[in-house]
């Protein structure tokens, strides 16, 4: 999936002003981190992507269409094609991890065999194949978080995006969430994951684009 | 960081295996689609199963709050079916003008039996009015110092039609149309009784209209609420749903088989207290009727009331349940 920002603002009613005059272009299979402080706007950012939010201003093309031309019954479409993870992993914990992760095949009607081959090649992708029935609660953070992983990759979305995904793990777990991530886009995902953790960013050599409030002061290097 | 293969299980492979064929957008199928909504009506019901007492209470309000109107439209129905049978013969009683000759009264009396909604006409001259006066009143004194016969000649128009409670208005119509000819003078039909009783029935049934009314207003916000209830208690899993791609129907879909299940059942035990009330007072009503030996039997709700309270009350589950969750799946958004 491609996407490009041309000079998005977004502008809250409070007054606050997340993002503005953002532009930058995501080539199709491409990965990059996106950096900053807290509160530069990188959910913000995340959230336009997925529709979550709409811009206030500027353009955001997902494969040359624009997003504001897209219909609310065309949302949830949109999203089918995005995989999110996020750092606080939104896992539900009232069933096992093989539900949390056939959540997004059965919301867009996979029949239950389909559902079971996919949902067991995700985990087997993180590596938790041996934890299907078990609930969440009782993983590890580095489980729960690579749950959250197979649940974004299960709908074999084109783009990929993640919010602080190592947020909470050590330096460790947190090197093998990025591999998983390097992974999926040398299989032609493009990946954006949003992260602080400039170290790590610097030691996986992709484009770095570096938010400060609101605006991209950084597009390019390696961090 | 040496990467070692196979350490999480996870190979270029199996990766690979799974992202080739990207998900084609997804088209509309009708067994999909069919069976979706099975799983979600068999899921939103052991839903309710799995917390028995909340469910239970919200199925019984609703059932309670239905069989009000439900028994007193049993009651109506059966007052109703009692009056129906008080049928009499009709009579319209025609006074015509005292100044009237025997022989225009005579052709008067000639032209209705020809009507085709009368049965007969029965003549009674002033002399003959005048005999059953005497006859029957004891004023034979009175009558005789009166220098001449005061009595109108007068019809006796019996109508085809009996008069009911549902053929009430049309023998006033035929009384109306016979008070407007030229001859007559005053024209009576001998049912102010079954007038009042009319008149009682048809407030009775605005009041338990009304009474419906109100009550499955009740039912809806009941429903409502326990619905609202229901998603706010739901709200990660709606969040989560959102976010991986739900359309806002299938996210509604469960809370509206839940209210669906929550009006069928509270319609099911609204029925079920009705015909156990009718089966209670059954046998005092009988022994009442007997005493006045009367072919009138006790009615209850027969199995197309029971199919169509069901129906209503399925119908105000859904409907509730739908008014709650657009209010309030709109507000669950990632903060």
């Amino acid at each position: 999936m491609e996407i490009e920002f041309q000079r998005v603002g977004k502008k809250y009613e409070s007054g606050q002003e997340a993002l503005s005059q953002v532009s930058f272009h995501l080539q199709q299979g491409e990965m990059a981190f996106l950096t900053g402080h807290s509160g530069a706007g990188k959910s913000t950012l995340m959230k336009l992507m997925m529709m979550i939010e709409r811009q206030t201003s500027g353009q955001i093309l997902v494969d040359g269409v624009d997003l504001r031309t897209l219909s609310r019954r065309a949302v949830p479409q949109h999203r089918r094609r995005v995989g999110v993870v996020f750092q606080n992993h939104q896992l539900l914990l009232d069933r096992s991890v093989f539900h949390n992760v056939a959540l997004p095949l059965q919301v867009s009607g996979a029949d239950p065999q389909q559902i079971a081959k996919r949902v067991r090649a995700a985990l087997d992708k993180v590596g938790l194949l041996d934890k299907e029935k078990y609930n969440p609660m009782a993983l590890s953070g580095g489980e729960q978080q690579r749950v959250g992983i197979a649940r974004a990759v299960v709908n074999k979305p084109q783009l990929l995006l993640a919010d602080e995904p190592t947020g909470n793990l050590d330096p460790k777990l947190s090197a093998e969430i990025m591999n998983l991530f390097q992974e999926f886009n040398r299989v032609g995902v493009t990946v954006l994951v949003a992260s602080h953790d400039l170290a790590l960013v610097a030691r996986m050599r992709h484009r770095v684009l570096t938010l400060n409030q609101g605006r991209m002061v950084n597009d390019g290097g390696f961090g | 960081m040496a990467q070692k293969p196979n350490q999480r299980g996870a190979t270029r492979e199996s990766i690979k295996a799974t992202t080739h064929n990207w998900p084609t957008r997804t088209t509309f199928s009708p067994s999909k689609y069919f069976r979706q909504h099975q799983a979600t009506l068999t899921e939103s019901f052991m839903r309710l199963v799995s917390y028995p007492l909340a469910s239970i209470m919200t199925v019984m309000v609703i059932a309670i709050a239905l069989s009000l109107p439900g028994g007193l439209y049993v009651l109506l129905k059966n007052v109703q079916s009692v009056t129906d049978q008080w049928e009499q013969q009709s009579v319209i009683t025609l006074y015509l003008f005292p100044n009237m000759e025997d022989t225009q009264a005579l052709a008067l009396s000639h032209r209705l039996s020809a009507q085709d909604d009368i049965a007969s006409v029965e003549y009674i001259s002033k002399e003959e009015g005048l005999r059953y006066f005497e006859q029957s009143s004891g004023y034979e004194q009175i009558l005789s110092a009166l220098p001449e016969n005061p009595l109108p000649i007068v019809l006796r128009v019996i109508p085809k039609q009996i008069v009911d409670i549902t053929t009430l208005s049309n023998l006033q119509a035929l009384r109306d149309q016979l008070a407007s000819l030229k001859e007559v003078d005053h024209a009576e039909l001998d049912a102010q009784w079954l007038q009042r009783l009319a008149n009682i029935l048809s407030f009775g049934q605005r009041f338990v209209y009304a009474l419906s009314v109100l009550l499955v207003v009740a039912v809806l916000l009941i429903v409502g609420n326990t619905i609202r209830m229901a998603v706010e208690s739901r709200r990660d899993e709606v969040l989560v749903m959102k976010l991986v791609g739900a359309t806002d129907a299938y996210i509604r879909r469960p809370f509206l088989y839940m209210g669906f299940w929550f009006g069928v059942l509270g319609g099911f035990f609204a029925s079920l207290c009705i015909l156990l009330l009718s089966w209670w007072v059954s046998a005092p009503a009988e022994r009442l009727i007997d005493l006045y030996q009367s072919g009138f039997q006790l009615q209850t709700f027969n199995a197309d009331e029971i199919v169509l309270c069901l129906t209503i009350s399925a119908f105000v589950g859904v409907f509730g349940a739908w008014i709650a969750v657009n209010r309030h799946i709109a507000n669950i958004e990632l903060q």
